[in-house]
C-alpha cells in the first residue's frame, strides 16, 4: 500500500517534470480541454436540472397542471386555457386532489409608490404557499380563511421586491400597499432562495416571468364580465392540483371532465357558436408543464456541445500522438534501463491525469461563469435556470469525464508507443528506425477531424442563419419611432367623470400637444399582441377564431399597413361607448387581413368580393367587412394568422405615439402631460415599439448567440486540431522535404506536394460529412422540415470553403519554417 | 572584378567564409576558402570531425548561403541567389549523394530517380524521363530493380540508386558526403567503384570522406582544418 503510494507520487513527480519541458503542449491541451469541459459541464448541468432533477416542491411527482381543452366534434383547439367560471367550478367541486390552487398571473401599477412602477402581481389561493414550499424571510402567508371569496386584501412580497422597492424595510409587515384602488396589507416576505415554478404557458414575452408580489385571489385582474363568461378563456389562469395517491392521472381526467363539461355546456347553452362543443380536462405533471416545448432547445445545445467534445478529443489525441513520437527516444532509453510497459503506462497516465485535472479546475470556473450567463440571459429560453449551480451532480460528472479523458489519452499514448521501433533503436540497427506514426493513422485523424468539423460547423451555421433570418425579417409595417403607451385607471371614476368629456380623447390630445410627438393613434401598437374572438361567416355559418385588435381611424396609415381592397376606417366608425357596440349598433364595420379574406371568398376570387360580407363576432355582434389589409408577420412568428381589426372606442386609453425623428419621450413627460388633464389615469406601461420587437425576438436572439458561439468555438477548435495534425505531419516529413529541396524542388512544388497529399483526406472527410448530414436529414426529416430548404446548399458550400481554407492554412503555415530558409535547415540532423 | 571565363572550370570559390551565429556564440565554420574544381576532376575533402567539411559541401551545393565571398558554377555567379533560383540551379547543375541515401520511401526506384526531372525547368515528357532514368540506372547497374521500393533494397543498392538520381539531370558536378558511412565495406567498395567509373567517363566529383583509403582514390585530395584548406597538392589555387 505504502509502496504503491510512493510509486504513484513518483510517477506524478516525473510527469510534472516532463510536462514542464513542453509548455506549448501543456498550454494547447489545457486550453482546449478547459474550454470544452467548461461548456460540457455547463450544458450537462442545465440539461440535468431541466430534464431529471426533482422539482424543489414536496410530493412534486403528484403535482399536476390542469388544462381545459375546448373542442368541437373532436377537433382540438390548441388553446388549453381555463375560462374563469370553469376554473372556479372545478376548484369548488373537485374530489381528485388533496390540495388544489388557483393562480392568476397579472400586472398592476403600484399606485401607492411615488414612481407607480408596474409589477408582476400573482393572485393565489392559500394552499399555494404550502404546495410550493415557499420559505419566508419575514411574517406569514395566507391562511385557509383568507382564500376564495374571503375578500381580504393581503400581500406577500418577493425578496427582490422587498429589497428594491421597499429598501429592505424591516418594519414592512402590517403596512399598506396600493394596486389600482385597492390597499393590501403586507403580511410576509419570501426568502431569497425561493424558486418559483414557471407555470405560465410559453409565450416569448412572458416566459421567465418572476412574480414580484403575491396577492389574495379575489382581487385578480379578471373583470366582472369575464368572471361569468364561460367561453372567455385566458392563459393567465392556472390550476394546479396534488393528486390523491390512489388516483391516477387518467382516472382524474375521467372524473373531472364531466364535472366541468356539464356545467360549461349548460353555461353556453344559449350560444349558437358553441353548439356541439365540449370541454375535456387534461392533466400534465408540472415538470412537463414547466418544460413544455423547451426540451428540444436543451437537447440541441447538448448535441452541439457533444460535437465540441468530439473535436476537442480528436485535437488532444493528435497532440498526444505527436508527443509520443517525440518521446520515443527517451522512452527507448527508459526501456533500456529496465522500465516495463506497465511503468511507462503509469507515467503516461500520471501525465494525462495531471493535464485533465488542471483543465478541470479551470473548467469549473468557466462553468460557473456559464451558469450566471445562462441565468442572466437565457431565463426565457430555459426554465429552471435559477436552480442551475455547481452541485454534486456537476462535480461528479466533472470528475467522471476528466478521469475518462485521462484514461483515454493515456491508453492512446500507450498504443502509440512503438515497442518494436524502440527495441530496434536499442539494438542499434540505425536503418529506418522511423519514429513517425503510420500514414494511415495520420490520414484517418485528418479525415475524422474534417468530417466532424464540417458537420458541426454546418449544423451551427444553419441554426444561426435561420435565427438571423427570423431576426431580420421585415414586419411589413412601419414601426420606427413608435412608442406604445398604455394607461390604467388609478381609481374608480366619479360620476362627474363618467358624465363629463371623453377622457380618452383628452389624453390623446394632451400627448399630441407634446413637442416631440408627430402623431397619436388611439390603438395598441402593431406589436402589442391581439385578442382572440370567435367569428362566424354569416353566409356559410362557418366558424373561425381570428386575432382581433381595436384600432382607430389613423392606425393603418400611420404604420403604413397596405390596403388591398376597400377602405380604411374613418372617424365616424369609432365607437362612442365604453365597451361593446354601444352607440354603433346598426353600422358596425370591420377590416380583415388577406389571410382571413381568403376564408370568406371562393378560391381565385378577387379580394373585392370579400367587401360587404357580414360576420358575427364574439357575443353575436354583426359586422360588415369594409376593407382588406395586407397581413403583417409578428417578429419571430413563422406564419401570418387570420386577423380582424375593429374600430376602437373614444374611451380607449391605449395609445401608439409616433415621435418626430430623433426625439425621445420620457415617462415623466407623459405623466405630467396626462395629469394636467385628469387624475383618473396612471401610466401603465410605456415601451418603444422597437423594444417590444426585440423582446419578441428573444428566443431567436438567444439561439443566434448560442449557435454563433458554438460555431465559432467549433471553427476555432477545428482549426487548432487540423493545424496540429498537419503541422505534425509536415514535421515528420521534414527530411523528405529537405531532400526534395536539395534535388531542386521550388517552394511552390513543396506546397503543392503537401496540399495534394492532404487534399484526399480532407475531401474524404467532406464526403463523409455530406453523407452524415444527408443521413440526419433523412432520419429527422419531420423535425427538421422548416429548417431544411435550398438556402442550406450555399451555406454548406460556405462551410466546405471555410474548412478548405483552414485546411490549406494548416498545410501551408507549418511549411513556412522549411521552405523560407535555405534547404540545409530541413536536411540538418538527417545524417 | 576580374574573372576569367574558362570553360574547363566547373566550380570556383573565392574568399568564401561561413559564420554561424548562435546566441552568444559565433562559430567561424569556414574562413577564406579559395577553390577551383575543373571539369572532370575527382576531388576529395577530408579532415577531422567539426573542421567544416559538411559546411563546405552545403555551400558548394547551394543548400546554404555563405556569409561572404563569391561562388561561380560554370562561370555563373551563384553567390546571391534567391531560394527558388538556388533550387533551380541545384536541380540542373548539382547532383547530391548523401551519407544516408535520402531516398523517399513512398516512391519506387524509378520515381526516386526521376524526381529531379520532375522539378526540371524544361518539363521533360514521360518518354524522355523514362529513357533518361533507364540510362542512369544502367550506369549504376540497377535496371533490374526499377519498381522496387527503397526499403526493399540493401544499403549498397540504395546508394547506387541515389547515385543514379544524382546523375539524372546531367549536373556539372556530383557532391558526395561520406557515401560509404552507412555501408559495410563490401558495399562501400562497390559504390566507390561506381564513382570511379563515372569519373573515368568524365563526371566531375567532389567527395567528403574521412576514410583515407577512399580519399586516396581521388585525383586531388584536400585537407580541411579548422575551416581552412590545409594542403593543396597539385591543385591550382584561384587567383
Ligand atoms: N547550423 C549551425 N549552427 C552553429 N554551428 C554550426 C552549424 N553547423 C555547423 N556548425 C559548426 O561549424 C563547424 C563545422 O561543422 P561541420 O561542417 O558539420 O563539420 P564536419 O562536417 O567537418 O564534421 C562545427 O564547429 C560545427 O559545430
Ligand atoms: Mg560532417
Amino acid at each position: 500500500m505504502n509502496s504503491f503510494f510512493y510509486s504513484l507520487l513518483y510517477s506524478i513527480k516525473q510527469a510534472y517534470k516532463s510536462l514542464q519541458q513542453t509548455p506549448s503542449f501543456v498550454f494547447s491541451v489545457i486550453t482546449t480541454m478547459s474550454i470544452t469541459l467548461g461548456a460540457l459541464l455547463c450544458v450537462l448541468t442545465l440539461a440535468y436540472v431541466m430534464l431529471f432533477k426533482q422539482l424543489p416542491y414536496p410530493d412534486s411527482e403528484y403535482l399536476v397542471k390542469v388544462e381545459h381543452v375546448m373542442s368541437k366534434e373532436n377537433e382540438d383547439w390548441s388553446d388549453s386555457s381555463f375560462s374563469y367560471p370553469s376554473l372556479i367550478h372545478l376548484y369548488k367541486n373537485q374530489e381528485v386532489f388533496t390540495d388544489s390552487v388557483m393562480i392568476f398571473y397579472g400586472e398592476r401599477n403600484l399606485t401607492s409608490h411615488q414612481e407607480q412602477p408596474r409589477m408582476n402581481t400573482t393572485y393565489v389561493t392559500p394552499q399555494w404557499f404550502e404546495m410550493f414550499n415557499m420559505p419566508l424571510a419575514l411574517g406569514r402567508v395566507f391562511t385557509e380563511d383568507e382564500g376564495l371569496d374571503s375578500n381580504i386584501p393581503l400581500a406577500v412580497l418577493s425578496y427582490v421586491t422587498w429589497q428594491e422597492i421597499f429598501d429592505g424595510d424591516t418594519s414592512i409587515l402590517g403596512k399598506k400597499i396600493r394596486f389600482r384602488d385597492v390597499s393590501f396589507t403586507v403580511i410576509g416576505v419570501a426568502a431569497h432562495h425561493f424558486i418559483e415554478p414557471e407555470l405560465l404557458d410559453i409565450n416569448a414575452r412572458d416566459s421567465g416571468r418572476k412574480s414580484q408580489v403575491w396577492l389574495t385571489w379575489d382581487f385578480n385582474n379578471m373583470n366582472e364580465r369575464g368572471r361569468t363568461a364561460w367561453a372567455g378563456v385566458d392563459a393567465s389562469m392556472v390550476f394546479v392540483g396534488k393528486l390523491k395517491t390512489d388516483i391516477t392521472k387518467n382516472n382524474a381526467e375521467q372524473l373531472t371532465t364531466p364535472l366541468v363539461n356539464e356545467k360549461w355546456q349548460a353555461g353556453l347553452a344559449d350560444q349558437v357558436f358553441f353548439k356541439n362543443w365540449q370541454v375535456t380536462i387534461r392533466l400534465k405533471t408540472i415538470k412537463d408543464a414547466i418544460l413544455s416545448g423547451k426540451k428540444n432547445s436543451v437537447l440541441l445545445l447538448l448535441a452541439g456541445v457533444l460535437g465540441l467534445v468530439l473535436i476537442a478529443c480528436s485535437n488532444i489525441a493528435n497532440l498526444f500522438i505527436a508527443r509520443m513520437a517525440q518521446l520515443q527516444k527517451s522512452l527507448a532509453i527508459s526501456a533500456a534501463v529496465g522500465a516495463k510497459k506497465a511503468q511507462l503506462f503509469k507515467l503516461l497516465l500520471a501525465e494525462s491525469s495531471l493535464l485533465m485535472f488542471a483543465s478541470l479546475m479551470i473548467a469549473l470556473v468557466f462553468a460557473s461563469v456559464g451558469f450566471s450567463v445562462l441565468q442572466q440571459n437565457l431565463a426565457q429560453v430555459f426554465p429552471r435556470v435559477d436552480e442551475v449551480a455547481l452541485s454534486t451532480f456537476t462535480l461528479s460528472i466533472a470528475i467522471f469525464f476528466a478521469s475518462m479523458f485521462a484514461l483515454f489519452f493515456a491508453l492512446l499514448g500507450n498504443k502509440m508507443i512503438n515497442y518494436r521501433a524502440i527495441s530496434q533503436h536499442l539494438h542499434g540497427s540505425g536503418k529506418g528506425v522511423d519514429m513517425q506514426i503510420s500514414k494511415k493513422v495520420r490520414y484517418s485523424l485528418i479525415v475524422s477531424q474534417v468530417a466532424i468539423a464540417s458537420v458541426l460547423v454546418f449544423g451551427n451555421l444553419s441554426l444561426f442563419s435561420e435565427a438571423l433570418k427570423v431576426i431580420n425579417e421585415p414586419v411589413g409595417v412601419n414601426t420606427a419611432n413608435f412608442v406604445d403607451i398604455d394607461f390604467s385607471t388609478a381609481r374608480r371614476p366619479t360620476q362627474e367623470e363618467i358624465d363629463g368629456p371623453v377622457l380618452g380623447t383628452a389624453i390623446k390630445n394632451s400627448l399630441l400637444a407634446l413637442p416631440q410627438v408627430e402623431a397619436v393613434s388611439n390603438s395598441q401598437s402593431p406589436l402589442s399582441g391581439f385578442n382572440e374572438w370567435t367569428l362566424t361567416n354569416v353566409a356559410t355559418n362557418e366558424h373561425i377564431i381570428p386575432e382581433v385588435k381595436y384600432v382607430d381611424e389613423q392606425y393603418f396609415q400611420l404604420i403604413a399597413q397596405p390596403l388591398l381592397a376597400g377602405d380604411y376606417f374613418t372617424i365616424h366608425d369609432i365607437r362612442e361607448g365604453f365597451t361593446g357596440p354601444e352607440g354603433k349598433v346598426d353600422n358596425m364595420v370591420i377590416i380583415i387581413n388577406d389571410v382571413l379574406a381568403k376564408y370568406l371568398i371562393p378560391e381565385g376570387h378577387s379580394f373585392d368580393d370579400a367587401l360587404g360580407k357580414k360576420v358575427l363576432m364574439g357575443d353575436d355582434e354583426l359586422f360588415t367587412v369594409i376593407g382588406i389589409v395586407k397581413g403583417m408577420k409578428m417578429p419571430g412568428a413563422s406564419t401570418i394568422p387570420v386577423r380582424a381589426y375593429v374600430p376602437s372606442s373614444v374611451h380607449s386609453i391605449n395609445m401608439t405615439v409616433k415621435l418626430k425623428p430623433n426625439q425621445t419621450l420620457s415617462r415623466e413627460q407623459v405623466i405630467t402631460a396626462v395629469n394636467e388633464v385628469t387624475s383618473l389615469f396612471a401610466l401603465f406601461s410605456m415601451k418603444d415599439v422597437a423594444e417590444i420587437h426585440q423582446q419578441l425576438l428573444f428566443s431567436e436572439r438567444a439561439t443566434a448567440i448560442t449557435t454563433g458561439t458554438l460555431a465559432l468555438l467549433t471553427i476555432l477548435l477545428a482549426a487548432l486540431g487540423l493545424y496540429g495534425i498537419l503541422s505534425y505531419s509536415t514535421q515528420m516529413r521534414r527530411f523528405e522535404i529537405g531532400t526534395r529541396l536539395a534535388l531542386g524542388a521550388k517552394r511552390g512544388d513543396i506546397i503543392k506536394l503537401i496540399v495534394y497529399d492532404n487534399a484526399l483526406a480532407v475531401t474524404l472527410g467532406m464526403v463523409i460529412s455530406s453523407l452524415v448530414l444527408l443521413g440526419i436529414m433523412v432520419v429527422f426529416n419531420e423535425q427538421l422540415q422548416n429548417i431544411i430548404n435550398v438556402s442550406l446548399l450555399p451555406l454548406f458550400l460556405l462551410t466546405l470553403l471555410l474548412i478548405s481554407v483552414i485546411a490549406f492554412n494548416a498545410c501551408y503555415l507549418p511549411l513556412r519554417t522549411y521552405i523560407n530558409k535555405p534547404a540545409l535547415y530541413s536536411l540538418r540532423g538527417s545524417e | 572584378m576580374k574573372q576569367s571565363i574558362n570553360n574547363t572550370v566547373a566550380i570556383k570559390m573565392s574568399n568564401i567564409s561561413k559564420v554561424f551565429e548562435t546566441q552568444a556564440l559565433e562559430t567561424h565554420a569556414l574562413t577564406n576558402i579559395n577553390l577551383i574544381i575543373n571539369k572532370g576532376d575527382y576531388v576529395s575533402i577530408s579532415g577531422p570531425s567539426g573542421c567544416g567539411k559538411s559546411t563546405l559541401l552545403s555551400l558548394l551545393g547551394l543548400l546554404d548561403m555563405p556569409t561572404s565571398g563569391q561562388y561561380f558554377i560554370e562561370g555563373e555567379d551563384v553567390s546571391k541567389l534567391s531560394l527558388d533560383e538556388a533550387a533551380e540551379t541545384r536541380n540542373s547543375k548539382i547532383g547530391f549523394i548523401f551519407q544516408s541515401f535520402n531516398l523517399i520511401d513512398e516512391l519506387s526506384v524509378f520515381d526516386n530517380v526521376a524526381l529531379p526531372l520532375r522539378y526540371h525547368r524544361d518539363k521533360p515528357n514521360a518518354e524522355t524521363i523514362k529513357n533518361r532514368v533507364n540510362e542512369c540506372l544502367a550506369q549504376v547497374s540497377m535496371t533490374h530493380r526499377i519498381s522496387h521500393k527503397p526499403n526493399q533494397l540493401s544499403g549498397g543498392q540504395q546508394q547506387r540508386i541515389a547515385i543514379a538520381r544524382a546523375l539524372v539531370t546531367n549536373p556539372a558536378i556530383l557532391l558526395v558526403d561520406e557515401p560509404t558511412g552507412n555501408l559495410d565495406s563490401k558495399s562501400g567498395d562497390q559504390v566507390m567503384d561506381v564513382l570511379a567509373k563515372l569519373n573515368d567517363n568524365g563526371t566531375t566529383i567532389c567527395m567528403v570522406t574521412h576514410d583515407p583509403r577512399y580519399a586516396d582514390m581521388a585525383k586531388i585530395q584536400l585537407k580541411l582544418l579548422d575551416g581552412a584548406i590545409l594542403t593543396v597538392p597539385s591543385l591550382q589555387i584561384a587567383n
